[in-house]
C-alpha cells in the first residue's frame, strides 16, 4: 500500500486522515490502473517510472512508460506539545516515492484527435479505418482497401515534360524534327538579335521606321501607272501626252534619234495677247570668269555633204511692224555666199577701199555782232573742231572764214592759224621714208630738195617733222616756207623740198624720219598753217567770205583743231570774224 | 631750233625778233619759258615768243607759241 503525505499534513501519526483519503484515491486509482494494464496491455505494457520532483507526468506511448513526478520529501513533523512528561513522537517516515499504479486516473489524461480515455482509463481510437479516397487519372487506376491498395498504370511510356515526367508521345517525327533544328538554336532570340541576324544576310536591307512611314505615305491601292495619280503629282507619263505647266529639269534629253521627227518648243498660236514673248534659251547661263563649263555649242544639221538643212527665222507672213534680228558677238564664218554675194571675197575688196568720215562745224553769234573781232593778241576764234579718231587716215580740214573789213585803207592786215594740238608722240607712228638721194641745193629759190623712194605725199604737212633720226633729235622743218613736196609714180620717188637754211636737212644717203606732229610733247599747240587776210577797203566796210583747205597729215589720233587770230597792224578792231565753219573730212585707209 | 619773241616796230607793225639758237626742241622749250618768265613787265612792245625752225639767218618759222608769262599748259604741255 501505497502511502501518500501530502502538504499541510500535521505530522502528527494520528493525524491520518489525509492518508485516509489518499489512499482510498490511491486505491481507486490502483483499481483504475488495473483495469487500465488491462486494457493498455492489449496494446503495449504499461510501465511506472519514477520522474524528477517537481516535472510534469509524462507519458510515452511508444515504450508505454507513464512517467508520473515523485513528490517531495515530507517535512519534519512538529515537536509535540508538553504533555506531561509524554514521550517525544516518534519521528513519521520520509516521504516515499509516489508509485502511481495506472488505474482510474483518467482525470490527468487526454486523448489527441480520434483517441478517448475512458474514465477507467481505457484509450480507445474512435476513428479507426479512416477512408482515404485514391483516385487514379489517364492510363493509371488505383484499387483496394486500406491499408492495402493496388496502383496499376497501363502507359508505360514517360518522357521528361514540364515539370517531370509526360506520357505525351515521343515519335519518330519529334525526333526527325529535333534533329532538324541546328545546333545552338534558341528560341529565346530577341528582337533586335533577330534584326541583326536577318540584316546581316545579303540582299537584305534594314527596314527602318523611315521606310514603314514612307510606306504608310502611299495611298492604298497606289498605282503608278494611273495617270491621274501621277499627273496630280506634278508628273507626267510619256504614253498620255503630257502637258507641263512648270519647269521641265533634264540635264540630257534625247527626244530622238532617228527618223522623221517634229519637235516644237514654244510654237503656240495665237492666242489673242499682244503681250506674249517666246523666249527659248539655250545655254545662256554664265558666271563670274570664263570656264569650259559656259561654253555652248549647238549643232544643227545633218553633216552629211547630201544634207539640205534650212535654218528659218520668220519664216512665215511676217508683216506690219515684225521684224526679224540676229544679234551676235563673235564672227561669222560663212561657206557659202550671202544673198548670192561671197562676203569674204567682197570683204577683202572692202578691206581695200578707204573709208571717209566727215564732221561738220560751224559757228556764229546769233545775238550779237559780229562774231569776233581781231586784236594784235592772238586769240582763240571759236571753240576747237575734233578729228575722229581713226586707224591711220589722211585728214584735211575746209572752212570758210566771214569776215566784215572796215574802213582803214590798208590796215585790214589779218593773221589766221590752225592750230592743232599734239596728241601723246609715241601714239603716232613715226614714218621711215628711207635714204635721201639726188640732194640739189638752190640758192636762187631758198630751197633743198631730195628724193626717197616711195609716195609719202600724204604724210607731209604743216605739222610734221622730219629728222634724220628716229626719235626726232636733229629736226628740220618742212612746211610753210619754201616747202613741197611731189610724188613721181613712174619712178616711184617722192621729191622733198625745203627750206634751204637748215643745219640738219638730209645729206647724200642719210636716214630720213617723220613724226605727224614733229615728237612734239602730248598738250602741245602746233602752230601749222597760216593764212594772211589783207582786205583794201575805201570809205565803205567789206563783207567777205573765204574757202580755205589745210592739210593735216596722216595720223591716228583723236585731235582738238582751233582757229586763232590776230591782227598785224596796230590798229584794230578792223577785222571782225562774222563766222566760219567747215567740214574735217578723213580718209581712213 | 631757234627762240624769239614778237614785238611791235617803231611803224607799228608786228616782227618777229630771233633771241636764240638751241640743239634741241626741248633745250629750246626751256630757254623760250625762261624768255617769256623774263618778259614779264615789258613795255607792251613784246607781245609773245615762240620757237620755230630757221629758215635764214635771222628768220624762223614759229612752231610753238608762248605768252607772257606763259601759261601753265605751256610750261607743262603735258
Amino acid at each position: 500500500m501505497a502511502i501518500f503525505r501530502g502538504v499541510g499534513g500535521s505530522g502528527d501519526s494520528s493525524d491520518n486522515s489525509f492518508l485516509q483519503e489518499v489512499t482510498a484515491q490511491a486505491n481507486a486509482a490502483s483499481a483504475s490502473a488495473v483495469l487500465a494494464q488491462a486494457s493498455a496491455n492489449s496494446i503495449l505494457t504499461l510501465t511506472a517510472a519514477t520522474g524528477a520532483a517537481g516535472s510534469s507526468a509524462s507519458y510515452n506511448a511508444s515504450t508505454g512508460v507513464l512517467t508520473i513526478p515523485r513528490g517531495d520529501t515530507g517535512a519534519t513533523g512538529a515537536t509535540g506539545a508538553t504533555g506531561a512528561t509524554g514521550a517525544t513522537g516518534a519521528q513519521g517516515p520520509a516521504g516515499s516515492d509516489a508509485s502511481v499504479t495506472a488505474a482510474n486516473v483518467t482525470g490527468v489524461l487526454t486523448g489527441g484527435t480520434g483517441i478517448s480515455i475512458a474514465s477507467n482509463g481505457t484509450i480507445t481510437n474512435d476513428s479507426p479505418d479512416q477512408t482515404v479516397a485514391l483516385t487514379g487519372t489517364g492510363a493509371t487506376t488505383i484499387t483496394g482497401t486500406y491499408p492495402n491498395f493496388t496502383i496499376n498504370s497501363v502507359n508505360t511510356t514517360y518522357i521528361v515534360g514540364d515539370g517531370g515526367l509526360t506520357t505525351n508521345d515521343f515519335t519518330d517525327a519529334d525526333h526527325t524534327k529535333l534533329n532538324g533544328i541546328e545546333a545552338n538554336a534558341t528560341a529565346d532570340q530577341t528582337g533586335a538579335e533577330i534584326k541583326s541576324a536577318y540584316e546581316a544576310v545579303a540582299d537584305t536591307n534594314a527596314f527602318t521606321d523611315a521606310d514603314h512611314s514612307k510606306l504608310d505615305g502611299i495611298e492604298a491601292s497606289a498605282d503608278v501607272t494611273d495617270t491621274t495619280n501621277v499627273t496630280s503629282a506634278g508628273a507626267a507619263m510619256l504614253a498620255s501626252s503630257p502637258t507641263f505647266t512648270g519647269t521641265i529639269t533634264a540635264p540630257n534629253v534625247d527626244i530622238s534619234t532617228t527618223g522623221s521627227v517634229t519637235t516644237n518648243i514654244a510654237t503656240g498660236g495665237n492666242n489673242s495677247n499682244a503681250t506674249d514673248v517666246k523666249v527659248v534659251n539655250i545655254g545662256t547661263g554664265y558666271g563670274t570668269g570664263f570656264f569650259a563649263g559656259l561654253s555652248t555649242t549647238i549643232n544643227m544639221g545633218s553633216q552629211s555633204s547630201n544634207a539640205q538643212n534650212i535654218f528659218n527665222i520668220g519664216n512665215g507672213t511676217t508683216s506690219g511692224d515684225g521684224e526679224n534680228t540676229i544679234n551676235l558677238k563673235g564672227n561669222v564664218t560663212v561657206g557659202g555666199t550671202v544673198d548670192g554675194r561671197d562676203v569674204a571675197t567682197d570683204g577683202a575688196r572692202l578691206d581695200t577701199l578707204e573709208r571717209f568720215y566727215r564732221t561738220r562745224f560751224r559757228e556764229r553769234n546769233a545775238t550779237a555782232f559780229p562774231f569776233q573781232y581781231l586784236t594784235n593778241t592772238i586769240a582763240d576764234i571759236g571753240t576747237p573742231v575734233y578729228t575722229k579718231s581713226t586707224t591711220g587716215s589722211e585728214n584735211t580740214l575746209d572752212f570758210y572764214l566771214g569776215t566784215t573789213c572796215a574802213d582803214y585803207y590798208d590796215n585790214n592786215d589779218g593773221h589766221i592759224e590752225v592750230v592743232v594740238t599734239a596728241p601723246q608722240p609715241t601714239n603716232e607712228d613715226t614714218v621711215y621714208l628711207g635714204t635721201a638721194s639726188n640732194p640739189v641745193t638752190n640758192t636762187s629759190t631758198g630751197r633743198y630738195s631730195f628724193d626717197v623712194v616711195g609716195d609719202f605725199t600724204h604724210h607731209l604737212t604743216d605739222y610734221c617733222g622730219m629728222s634724220v633720226n628716229s626719235d626726232g633729235s636733229n629736226a628740220f622743218l618742212y612746211g610753210q616756207t619754201r616747202s613741197n613736196a611731189y610724188y613721181n609714180p613712174h619712178t616711184n620717188i617722192t621729191t622733198i623740198s625745203c627750206n634751204l637754211y637748215q643745219s640738219y636737212r638730209p645729206a647724200l644717203y642719210q636716214t630720213v624720219y617723220l613724226h605727224p606732229f614733229d615728237w612734239e610733247n602730248s598738250g602741245t599747240d602746233i602752230i601749222g598753217s597760216t593764212i594772211q587776210i589783207d582786205e583794201v577797203v575805201y570809205n565803205s566796210q567789206k563783207m567777205s567770205r573765204r574757202d580755205f583747205s589745210v592739210y593735216l597729215g596722216y595720223f591716228k589720233s583723236k585731235v582738238p583743231i582751233q582757229l586763232r587770230g590776230k591782227e598785224t597792224s596796230s590798229t584794230t578792231d578792223n577785222i571782225a570774224i562774222r563766222n566760219f565753219g567747215g567740214v574735217i573730212t578723213q580718209i581712213e585707209d | 631750233m631757234n627762240v624769239g619773241y614778237l614785238q611791235v616796230d617803231s611803224e607799228g607793225r608786228l616782227e618777229q625778233v630771233k633771241h636764240s639758237e638751241h640743239d634741241s626742241r626741248e633745250e629750246a622749250h626751256t630757254a623760250a619759258i625762261a624768255l617769256a618768265d623774263s618778259l614779264v613787265g615789258n613795255s607792251n612792245n613784246i607781245l609773245e615768243v615762240s620757237r620755230g625752225y630757221p629758215i635764214s639767218e635771222t628768220e624762223y618759222v614759229a612752231r610753238v607759241r608762248y605768252s607772257i608769262p606763259p601759261t601753265d599748259k605751256q610750261r607743262n604741255p603735258s
